[in-house]
């Protein structure tokens, strides 16, 4: 895969005035990133493709909001996280789950074949998308994307101890899965 | 940034290390662009007045967009009113729907003749109008086929079928002005 083009804080000034074209270099070289973060959080293809596209259309929304006090990288993937979370506390009140967001059962998509997983062996990619949910977003958000227990806690709506309970419970399936 | 302090160092530090070989970019399997394009086209960007202010690039189907808002407005009002209102027995109303699908199936292949000479964008933003409205014709028609005799709802298809065949005619006056 060619390397994604060079990411340009003068594509995004020029997308801020309303340059279409520009969003698109900015989506560019940008979407990879997002992707395998949306892909990490949901642990479903087309709900990953499905938040990729809601993440740039939310950024086109509110580009006017990046100041350049951080990364643009940083802003987008905070945003992507955003969407990702609000999506999936309206997706779980549709489909009345409960709440305790810890608790619920492991995922059961398969990512055998192609995808992330390869032939069949359970690689660390695979591992974490069968990850329970709750588990699954705190161990990518705090270990792949950086976020501190207190941020994912204050993104999330989830108490930074359940946090913490959920990452000690990732990590201990992901070691089981290193150790097969 | 990453906290494995509860865990064995050596357990640690192969977590880590499995985490960090993770790769950084996965690519969409398909191209996110063109659905990302279209909707951004739909909608107002903070700060920097909308999309349409970038010279022509957009002007090409800003009309789709208030088209389709005008149909779900406007089927949204029907619908209202309808519910009010008394209109005719539906005892017409199978030959005036098989009425509506012949006038929109020619109208379709019309359309069909010219989208070799319309934008890619022009062309998704319609094609999701049309999905938009054939939805919302479907669902009536389940709706219907329950409560066949409930005025409201014939007069919400009727509306329907109206808006659609009322596009298509705006879309092909624009793709055989445009198109080859």
């Amino acid at each position: 895969m060619p390397p994604a083009p060079s990411p340009s804080l003068a594509d995004v000034r020029a997308a801020q005035s309303g340059d279409a074209e520009a969003f698109g270099r900015v989506y560019r070289a940008h979407v990879g990133r997002v992707h395998a973060l949306a892909l990490r959080l949901t642990a479903d293809r087309a709900r990953a493709e499905e938040l990729v596209q809601d993440a740039f259309v939310r950024a086109w929304e509110k580009l006017e909001s990046f100041r350049g006090e951080s990364s643009f990288q940083t802003w987008l993937h905070r945003l992507t996280v955003n969407c990702f979370l609000v999506g999936d506390r309206s997706r779980r009140r549709r489909e009345g789950r409960v709440e305790m967001y810890d608790e619920l059962p492991e995922s059961p998509v398969d990512h055998d074949g192609e995808g992330l997983g390869r032939e069949g062996r359970m690689d660390l990619e695979a591992a974490i998308s069968r990850l329970a949910p709750g588990a699954r977003t705190a161990f990518v958000l705090h270990e792949i994307e950086g976020y501190s227990h207190e941020e994912i806690a204050a993104m999330s709506g989830v108490a930074a101890a359940t946090i913490r309970a959920q990452l000690f419970r990732a990590r201990k399936k992901l070691l089981e899965v290193l150790d097969r | 940034m990453s906290d494995f302090d509860e865990l064995d160092p050596r357990d640690a530090a192969r977590l880590r290390e499995a985490v960090q070989a993770l790769p950084r970019e996965v690519e969409p399997a398909q191209d996110l662009w063109p659905g990302i394009r279209a909707e951004i086209a739909l909608r107002p960007a903070q700060g920097h007045g909308g999309p349409g202010r970038g010279a022509g690039r957009w002007g090409g189907y800003r009309w789709l967009a208030a088209a389709a808002a005008l149909v779900l407005i406007t089927a949204t009002t029907t619908w209202t009113l309808a519910r009010r209102s008394d209109p005719a027995g539906g005892a017409t109303l199978g030959t005036e729907f098989a009425s509506y699908e012949r006038s929109a199936a020619d109208l379709e292949a019309s359309l069909q003749r010219h989208r070799a000479g319309l934008d890619p964008n022009t062309l998704a933003v319609l094609e999701r109008t049309l999905r938009t409205i054939d939805g919302a014709i479907a669902e009536a028609r389940v709706a219907l086929a329950e409560r066949p005799s409930d005025p409201a709802i014939q007069a919400f298809v009727a509306s329907a079928y109206r808006q659609k065949i009322d596009f298509l005619r705006r879309a092909n006056d624009v793709a055989s002005a445009i198109g080859p």
